[in-house]
């Protein structure tokens, strides 16, 4: 599905459906029960005697979507698939593509914004002017445990009882202070030395509520890999 | 129906005011024309009275030019948007992620604008069978005239389909097909009459010759001219054209062919060339 969507304005919604069915050479019968099972699965019913020009974005979305389901295609390829769209048609869109990737397609989706692929996709690529970019040193694709695995860059957030004391016993370079709260930001090489680390403060007999490592969003892995190597 | 552009082109032009307005405007046009012919028929001396069949071949003469005036400038209109405004619409590439052909596609098309130009031709035969009726034309040659008109117009559209698939814009596309046309329909026969300042004297072989050249070169493919061979004696009272009617008109058959066969590959082109518009 491309984006700008390039739908027909000047035809219905249902024949616009009998249109695509036809082109993609289905049986009378195929047709009728892929076009029933677009329509029961997209809510098209009651947009189908309308012009496909007088639809809202979120539904001509939709409409352009039923193809899909019509071809009855292994992979789907999206194009900015929720451009446009407000946050309600936008979350409706986004649980249609993940219906079918429920079904076992493969859903490809390139999109600039960023957030909404991240809570989306399983497995995310960079491609800047027409080339994958690689997101690490030799991976070029990455899923969504990477940004809090993989590509973890050694820091925590932990939440003590006082966090200048966890500073002053762990040492200025391991411990960074977040201005008005007890939350610190704990530097360490990797896991282990972290998980020491909040022993340590246990032991010393400061309270430690919370502790996780710190995640990468989508947004920055992406801004780090198109960003000029020196 | 097997072609699903050709069904889906029919839905939309159906349901579109433009059809009905054109198809008004080209019968009231078709009328006052047939007019001309009827009433300086009737206006002879009680001394040659008015033949019936002088009427009927006045009508039909007068239908079939109008008819194949107001063609060559309707079918190429018909089409001249069909591929640049799916390019517009970006409607292509979703055609084209179906099992569908760019050919497919393009003849759809054209299946459709012959369809209108039938169409049209079907609101004429009115017209045409006036000249049936008051005896001076034979259902052979109505049939023959309406041929050739439909060639001209299949031929005509095509070329406007090609335009339209290799000009990106709609409105390049009307200018560009509208250029063309003018340039073969009234250009290149003048260019063709202001030749025979060129003509050999003297030596009549090659006077033939050149005449030859000149007739087949600028004026045979014109999509008047088979009506006019056709015609002649109609046309000319008796006085026919130097030139054997069916080796002409077969010639500009051959030509709008080629013609045609051309431009539908320009359009097969354009059509495919979506995937790769920027």
């Amino acid at each position: 599905m491309p984006d700008p969507l390039g739908v027909y304005n000047d035809i219905m919604a249902a024949e616009y459906l009998e249109f695509f069915a036809m082109a993609f050479g289905l049986s009378r019968e195929v047709s009728r029960m892929r076009r029933q099972l677009a329509i029961d699965r997209l809510g098209l019913a009651p947009w189908l005697d309308h012009e496909v020009e007088t639809l809202s974005a979120g539904w001509q979305r939709r409409l352009a979507l039923s193809r899909v389901l019509l071809a009855n295609t292994p992979i789907v390829l999206l194009d900015e698939p929720a451009a446009g769209l407000d946050v309600s048609a936008r979350s409706d869109l986004l649980k249609i593509v993940r219906g079918f990737a429920a079904e076992g397609r493969t859903v490809v989706v390139t999109s600039h914004i960023l957030p909404e692929l991240e809570e989306l996709a399983d497995r995310f690529g960079i491609i800047q002017k027409g080339k994958w970019v690689p997101a690490s040193k030799d991976r070029i694709f990455f899923n969504r445990d990477d940004l809090t695995g993989a590509f973890q860059k050694g820091a925590w957030w932990l939440e003590c009882s006082d966090s200048e004391a966890a500073r002053l016993l762990l040492g200025e370079d391991k411990v960074q202070l977040s201005p008005g709260s007890n939350r610190v930001r704990l530097l360490a090489q990797n896991r282990e030395e972290a998980a020491e680390q909040v022993a340590r403060l246990v032991r010393a007999g400061h309270k430690v509520y919370h502790f996780e490592a710190e995640t990468l969003t989508l947004a920055e892995v992406t801004r780090e890999a198109l960003e000029p190597k020196t | 129906m097997k072609n699903p552009l050709l069904w889906l082109e029919l839905r939309i032009r159906i349901r579109e005011r433009k059809l009905w307005v054109i198809s008004f405007l080209y019968l009231v046009c078709l009328l006052g024309m047939s007019f001309v012919p009827l009433v300086s028929t009737m206006d002879r001396p009680y001394s040659s009275p008015t033949q019936p069949a002088d009427v009927g071949i006045a009508i039909f003469a007068t239908s079939i030019f109008t008819l194949m005036a107001l063609l060559l400038i309707i079918s190429p209109l018909s089409s001249a948007a069909a591929i640049s405004q799916e390019r517009e619409q970006r409607t292509l590439p979703g055609l084209l992620n179906t099992p569908l052909s760019a050919a497919q596609i393009a003849f759809g098309k054209l299946l459709a604008t012959w369809v209108f130009i039938l169409w049209l031709i079907a609101l004429s035969c009115p017209f045409l069978f006036l000249g049936m009726i008051w005896c001076g034309i034979s259902w052979w040659e109505v049939l023959s005239a309406v041929g050739i008109i439909f060639a001209a117009g299949m031929v005509t559209s095509t070329i406007a389909l090609g335009l339209s698939g290799y000009f990106k814009r709609t409105l390049t596309s009307y200018l560009g097909t509208g250029t063309i046309f003018f340039l073969w329909f009234i250009v290149w026969p003048i260019i063709g009459a202001l030749m025979s300042s060129l003509q050999p004297r003297g030596d009549k072989a090659a006077q033939a010759r050149f005449v030859d050249f000149q007739f087949y070169t600028f004026w045979a493919h014109h999509p008047v001219a088979p009506l006019m061979l056709a015609f002649q004696k109609e046309l000319f009272e008796g006085e026919a054209l130097p030139f054997k009617a069916t080796t002409a008109v077969l010639f500009a058959f051959i030509i709008w062919l080629v013609l045609g066969l051309i431009f539908f590959v320009v359009a097969c082109r354009g059509i495919r060339r979506a995937l790769t518009d920027k």
